[in-house]
């Protein structure tokens, strides 16, 4: 009993977990545009995370080693190096964004501007970081993300047209005033934030953190098949009641109030009042994760002690990363910066740098050394390898097209 | 040495040639270019307040987010106000541009009062409001399908 | 996979990994190899080194002394900057995905120690990267990795030369990693020139950063556990 309980537990908080201020803003930005044209892309940008978060939650189960580790290892201190420079770049934007989320969410019930918010939220992200305990800081912000779930609730609420929305996704159904570069460049960005590097950053070293075993496997999998597939359907339907509600009116979002907008014109009040508990658990939860993956992913290329599962006297390198970190993505927000704009920029430059992350673990995932037994199968290989493919491609088309449109005008 | 040094008091002057205190003055089809995303934006914000306003008055929207979200709207209304009246047109667009620039205007207008009754919670005039709100929507939408 | 005491790679299955101490706290990585060079020629690992002298110079392998020069002049004050931590081969009790050390981690990394007499200490890193020339001339090969034989002390045996970059080796040309076997099919084309020589037919000149040998680079021969 207490196993299922573990079990149902890992899905609930991977659900809840999911979806993060770039999911949040990109798939309102992109069913606000261009309706439900993209829903494939999500599709497959929420099967690449699970065939890679499996890949690197395996290699951290069996072999104790999490992403850095095996970047550092496989591709030189160099290469490394280079790869850790960019990885971090992008997770911290990430970060940054997560952190402006969290006061956008807070200022649309309090009415505070949020850039006085912001030294706030930073506080408490690093004061969970270096008090909370791991588990503790996981399960609640996970199960309380669950609040996301009024978007599927307003979505049916609001009933549309199944058949068509299922046409739009199948016939990549462009709206006629958009460009297809600019379509291109939005399925980048989704692709991005489906696939953020930062979720196998925090997944494998987290599973470190939790001390798996080869016999955690099956929970790892059932965490990663059910919950991560469920939480994209959310990410669907922030597209889905954009595209319902938004769409029509030619309001393309531009503020966290809007990407809520639906769910006020469905729900009401109470929907409103849960959706803003739900923007505030995943903005927050992604501000922890992103930041412990800035302190995990720099101890692990030097081989300092890193991880929560210590005291935080015995890992203080990792912690005063952390502390850095917080607060130079304070100082980054106080210049005015609009976090949505950071949001967007972070999910593109997120989907440059996913090879350097993904490439690294397939390889490591094949090799007996560090796996034994539990190397890649046929199914594991055949997708790892599409996708290294599909994100070399997109990697590649990032930069070029947010050049050409301009980021999407 | 002394050439890394006339270099270095050199490029800074080469890289702000062109970035005069000048208004930039595009020519027509840029300027097109950047009245579309304007008209866009302000279709997008128009339509936001008008529907934030309705759901006001259907009591669905909680505390401070509605104001939130239009002091965002009337925020990004005002970028998209600037980003067209700080460039010249060309003169053979002229009347053009100032039909553009009064509707933006009026958008912009029409979203703060828009913000300020919700602010001072002047529920009676929301339904005036909102019916120019939407006439607005339409000529901006139409504005921008002209262009 | 207690691999010290198998045949191993010392780029591919020791460099870069995660020292943990006898408790699993994490020391660090191993950031550069030292190796002892006796009289005859043989070459012995015989320590582990640690820290920002030791990879700093990695950063920039044909540059590495004015790396080191830079790490130096950061802190001028500092004796020993250019000295790397060390720990002992000897205080190395196993090798898997990790190196495992007999001790906790307090005090275990000491300032590397100096050569006894008679003997030289070089760096894995050195060698790694050097030129390569054969009996005609020089080769576009150059060093990537060498072979170490089991034993109470690692002892180097042979020298891996290839024309691909050293990133793209990733044991692909080596152990048992064949999938997925189309990228494993790309990277051995990138690495079809890779070829192993024993170090009795190479003399090494760590000053000018070359391998002579007296043979051309045989054919690779395949790792076993």
């Amino acid at each position: 009993m207490k196993k299922y309980l573990a079990v149902a537990l890992g899905i609930l908080t991977a659900i809840g977990g999911f979806v993060d201020i770039g999911d949040l803003v990109t798939n309102a930005v992109v069913g606000s545009r261009f309706g439900m044209s993209m829903g494939l892309v999500v599709v497959v940008g929420v099967l690449g995370i699970c065939v890679y978060a499996e890949m690197s939650g395996r290699v951290a189960a069996v072999s104790r080693r999490a992403t850095f580790d095996l970047v550092r290892e496989r591709l030189g201190p160099r290469l490394g190096m280079l790869n850790l420079t960019a990885s971090m770049l992008v997770t911290f934007l990430t970060f940054i964004a997560e952190i402006g989320g969290v006061a956008l969410s807070l200022e649309l019930v309090s009415s505070v501007s949020y850039l006085l918010l912001v030294p706030f939220v930073a506080f408490v992200v690093w004061l969970v970081l270096w008090r909370a305990k791991f588990s503790h800081m996981e399960n609640v912000l996970g199960l309380l993300g669950l609040c996301l779930i009024v978007f599927s609730v307003a979505l049916w609420q609001l009933g549309p047209d199944w058949g068509d929305y299922v046409s739009q996704a199948a016939r990549f159904a462009k709206p006629g005033g958009e460009k297809w570069t600019t379509w291109a460049y939005y399925a980048v960005a989704l692709f991005g934030a489906a696939m953020t590097p930062y979720e196998v950053f925090f997944f494998s070293s987290g599973g470190v953190e939790e001390k798996w075993t080869p016999e955690d496997l099956g929970v790892m999998r059932a965490n990663v098949f059910i919950g991560f597939p469920l939480g994209g359907l959310l990410s669907l339907s922030i597209a889905g009641v954009a595209t319902a509600v938004l769409l029509p009116q030619g309001i393309g979002v531009d503020s966290l109030g809007q990407v809520g907008l639906p769910v006020a014109v469905a729900l009401g009040k109470i929907g409103l009042a849960i959706l803003i508990v739900g923007f505030v658990a995943a903005t927050f939860g992604a501000a922890c994760e992103t930041g412990l993956s800035v302190g995990y992913s720099i101890a692990q290329y030097f081989g300092w002690q890193w991880g929560k599962y210590v005291t935080t006297r015995e890992a203080t390198r990792f912690h005063a990363m952390i502390l850095v970190s917080t607060l130079a993505a304070v100082a980054v927000l106080l210049t005015a910066v609009d976090p949505i704009l950071v949001t967007e920029a972070s999910v593109v430059f997120s989907a440059v740098a996913l090879p350097l992350t993904y490439f690294p673990i397939l390889v490591v995932a094949n090799d007996p050394d560090y796996l034994g037994e539990y190397v890649n199968g046929r199914l594991a290989n055949g997708l790892g390898l599409v996708y290294l493919v599909l994100l070399t491609v997109v990697a590649v088309a990032a930069l070029p097209l947010m050049v050409i449109t301009g980021m999407g005008a | 040495m002394g050439r890394s040094v006339a270099g270095l008091l050199v490029a800074p002057l080469l890289l702000t040639t062109g970035c005069g205190l000048v208004p930039a003055r595009p020519d027509a089809a840029a300027w097109r270019d950047t009245a579309s995303t304007a008209l866009d934006d302000a279709v997008a914000l128009v339509g936001t307040a008008s529907m934030v306003l309705r759901e006001e008055e259907r009591q669905h929207v909680l505390g401070g987010y509605g104001v939130a979200t239009l002091v965002h709207a009337e925020d990004a209304m005002g970028k998209a106000v600037d980003s067209v009246d700080t460039l010249q047109p060309p003169a053979s667009i002229e009347k053009e541009a100032s039909h553009v620039s009064d509707l933006l205007a009026e958008a912009d207008d029409a979203v703060q009062t828009a913000r300020e009754a919700l602010v001072s919670g002047d529920q009676a005039s929301y339904p005036r409001l909102r019916h120019h709100l939407d006439a607005l929507h339409d000529q901006l939408q139409k504005a921008g399908g002209t262009l | 996979m207690a691999r010290l005491h198998g045949h191993l790679d010392a780029a591919l299955h020791l460099l870069d990994r995660q020292v943990v101490d006898t408790d699993g706290a994490l020391v660090g990585k191993v950031d550069d190899l030292e190796l002892t060079e006796y009289a005859d020629g043989r070459l012995e690992v015989t320590g582990l080194l640690l820290g920002a002298a030791a990879l700093v110079p990695r950063m920039a392998p044909r540059h590495d002394d004015h790396a080191l020069a830079w790490w130096h002049r950061l802190a001028p004050q500092w004796r020993d900057r250019e000295r790397p931590g060390w720990i002992s081969i000897e205080d190395v009790k196993q090798l898997d995905s990790e190196v495992t050390l007999r001790k906790r981690r307090s005090g275990v990394v000491i300032p590397q120690p100096e050569a006894a007499e008679g003997l030289v200490l070089r760096r894995a890193s050195t060698l790694l990267e050097s030129e390569v020339t054969g009996p005609d001339g020089p080769l576009r090969e150059r060093v990537r990795d060498f072979r170490l034989e089991p034993g109470e002390h690692p002892t180097v045996h042979a020298i891996i030369v290839s024309r691909g970059r050293p990133g793209t080796l990733m044991g692909y040309d080596r152990n048992r990693v064949t999938r997925p076997v189309l990228l494993a099919k790309t990277l051995r084309h990138f690495n079809r020139h890779t070829g192993e020589l024993s170090l009795d037919d190479v003399t090494i000149d760590w000053d000018g950063r070359r391998v002579e040998a007296r043979t051309r680079p045989g054919p690779l021969t395949r790792l076993h556990d």
